[in-house]
């Protein structure tokens, strides 16, 4: 049996976590089902429930931009970033962790130093690079934009989660003949698993976020990516919510689905995270 | 055998030749647009393009590169200019770029000739004209009242439209006694519906329509904008909805479309919207009147048409073909039918709804002609209203403080 005092601290976390849950989840809920709903019901009534199950606003949303094509192309460009950022970066960051060499702080120090340039004083000169290099309109060209990005945070973690591992267990490794790379490869990584995958989802959502180089930086939809597509159902002087709403959730959902599918390898990777970094 | 196989090999490497000339005669332009997804003149924009293809395709290739958003491609012109790079021929929708991209872009003057011209009146050049350069080619004419709910003004007591500022905000109280918000208006995206007002407010005597037509004002400090400035206050803190502070013309828009408020400054290409019954109740639009501003203000200026950024000599011809079909007058009245969009040659359609018709006909009664301020005032001041005009509308900052920060902003330039 509860005492009193425990009835009452269990009813008041109750009362703060379906809070929490509400906060959270009323967002999505509302533009799913402002979805299904008409631009004047949304207009009429913002928050009230479809009258009927109207689909008109992915038919519009389907016919007016090619959203799944820019889904894919997210997909693609997001997946190759983070990928390319993790295996660069860790291993820039394993060396700057471990090895002590001429240069090493000023080299941590230029990396992390690029945290405090604007991205808005980087378009121009990126993009006469990416035009002389032929980089532009090119997958492979934001791929390498995003990768480099990420480069100041991702260095920041993967260092101070390579410097929370104990030394000892690369001096066994070394003392059973271990060269340099395959010490960081067998012994290092799977240890770092978790700061790793911290900064790989972080990478991640900056990637598949992303918009202003996406527009500056291609010009074909063949390699445009999905914040894009958002764009199409609003200009200065016209509207569709019932489009737009449709529109957000079909870019939403799938992401939504794959954090609920990986939340446990998620949530464990963030709080081990900040634990360790 | 020998022959004829030296006959079939010289008759294949013409045939390549030929082929290889026929190709490099095909010029590619690129042309980004704005005009595609829910876009009100997407669709005009497809029907053009393709009957440009129809007319040109086997000479010239026009690369579409669609940037859903109009302030996005304004954004993409910006870093297209700073890299040198600036596209074959573009149209921001009246934006103007002109005195910023001067050095850049093409001075189109030698290619205007007496039947180019005949398509556009002599107001719209002047506003794509600077230091007698002819940088944009028009194609539409900006012209703009605001349009009121009838049975609202009815219920009100109200008979007609306001003449002066007086009975302008006389009306507004009775609509408010009534039950009626009686304004629309917004802060966000440069303040479009709120800004329109501030226009014609100023725009009311013979100086205000000068300083109204002004392109590039640098000094905000003048009687007329301070009083202006302090009746736009008034009205955020007494005539409109909650939302219109941080809300943007979708918001204003969508106030009006429901009832809730019973007047909004805006074009007749708001006008198909009164009909589309996705976003109104069906006989919406036999409820809506149009009216110049007190006054007998009316927006009627020229706008920024197509600008040429093209530098290689044939692709600036291929460019100065597709700016003058896109401007012709066959164009101008297709987009006038499509979009209600004011045609910059005096031309007209029955084929568009009354109130098209109705709205361009005020502006024979106007005494005083203005243009907006998107065209006119410096881009950076134009951004900087949407920073303002909610620290105004709460009174965190006077009518004299807006100004002053309008004028701040415009010196930096």
């Amino acid at each position: 049996m509860l005492s009193k005092k425990s009835k009452l601290w269990v009813t008041v976390t109750m009362i703060f976590l379906i809070l929490m849950a509400l906060i959270s989840i009323g967002p999505l809920f509302w533009v799913v089902m402002s979805s299904f709903k008409t631009t004047k019901e949304t207009m009429r009534d913002a928050f009230a429930l479809p009258n009927s199950w109207n689909f008109d606003g992915y038919r519009v949303a389907l016919d007016i931009s090619p959203i799944f094509k820019f889904y894919g192309n997210s997909l693609v460009i997001a997946l190759s970033s983070t990928l390319l950022n993790l295996v660069v970066v860790s291993m820039a960051a394993y060396a700057l962790a471990r090895f002590r060499f001429k240069g090493n702080e000023q080299l941590t120090l230029l990396f992390s130093s690029s945290l405090l340039i604007p991205v808005s004083a980087l378009l121009m000169p990126i993009y006469r690079i990416w035009m002389t290099l032929k980089l532009f309109d090119t997958r492979l060209g934001l791929i390498l934009v995003y990768a480099a990005l990420g480069l100041p945070e991702s260095l920041f973690l993967f260092k101070a989660y390579f410097q929370s591992i104990p030394k000892e267990l690369e001096e066994a490794a070394y003392l059973d003949g271990a060269g340099v790379f395959r010490t960081f490869l067998t012994i290092i990584c799977p240890l770092a698993k978790s700061g790793l995958a911290t900064g790989a989802i972080l990478q991640f959502l900056k990637s598949w976020n992303e918009f202003i180089f996406a527009l500056v930086l291609t010009k074909s939809t063949e390699v445009r990516t999905l914040p894009l597509a958002l764009n199409y159902f609003t200009s200065q002087f016209t509207f569709n919510y019932a489009a737009m709403f449709a529109g957000i959730t079909m870019a939403v959902l799938p992401s939504i689905l794959i954090y609920v599918l990986l939340q446990e390898q998620v949530t464990s990777s963030m709080i081990a995270g900040s634990l360790k970094g | 055998m020998k022959k004829a196989l030296l006959f079939v090999l010289c008759f294949v490497m013409a045939l390549g030749a030929f082929a290889a000339v026929q190709a490099q005669d095909v010029v590619e332009i690129n042309v980004p647009t704005m005009r595609i997804g829910i876009n009100s003149s997407a669709e005009w924009f497809a029907e053009r393009s393709a009957a440009f293809n129809a007319e040109y395709g086997d000479r010239i290739k026009v690369n579409i590169e669609e940037i859903a958003g109009d302030q996005n491609l304004v954004d993409k012109i910006k870093v297209l200019y700073s890299a040198n790079s600036l596209p074959s021929a573009f149209d921001l929708g009246g934006y103007n770029v002109i005195d910023m991209m001067k050095d850049q872009l093409v001075d189109l003057t030698p290619y205007i000739d007496e039947e180019t011209r005949a398509n556009a009146s002599d107001i719209c050049w002047e506003v794509n004209t600077r230091d007698g350069k002819i940088l944009g080619m028009p194609f539409t004419r900006q012209v703009i009242g605001y349009f009121y709910n009838k049975e609202h003004f009815a219920a009100a007591g109200i008979e007609k439209p306001a003449e002066t500022w007086e009975e302008f905000f006389e009306d507004c109280e009775k609509l408010k006694a009534a039950g009626f918000t009686p304004l629309s208006m917004d802060t966000a995206d440069s303040g479009w519906v709120t800004s329109l007002m501030l226009g014609a407010m100023i725009g009311g005597t013979d100086e205000g329509e000068v300083w109204m037509n002004t392109a590039l004002p640098t000094d905000y400090n003048t009687e007329a904008f301070i009083d202006a400035a302090t009746k736009i206050q008034y009205m955020f803190q007494n005539y409109t909805t909650p939302d219109a502070i941080g809300g943007a013309y979708e918001h204003a828009a969508a106030n009006f479309f429901i009832e809730e408020t019973s007047m909004i400054a805006n074009g007749p290409w708001m006008v198909s919207d009164f009909y589309d019954t996705t976003m109104v109740d069906e006989d919406f639009a036999d409820k809506i009147g149009v009216a110049m501003y007190p006054g007998a203000v009316m927006y009627n200026s020229g706008k920024i048409g197509w600008q040429v950024g093209a530098k290689d000599p044939k692709e600036l011809e291929a460019a100065i073909t597709y700016v003058k079909f896109m401007t012709s007058v066959e164009s101008q009245l297709k987009m006038l039918e499509m979009t209600g969009d004011t045609p910059a040659a005096d031309v007209a359609s029955d084929n568009v709804y009354p109130l098209v018709n109705e709205t361009t006909a005020l502006t024979e009664n106007a005494k005083h002609s203005i243009n907006d301020f998107q065209s006119l005032w410096y881009a950076n001041v134009v951004d900087e209203i949407s920073v303002q005009y909610p620290l105004l509308a709460q009174g965190t900052i006077t009518p004299e403080e807006f100004a002053q920060a309008l004028t701040d902003t415009a010196q930096k330039n």
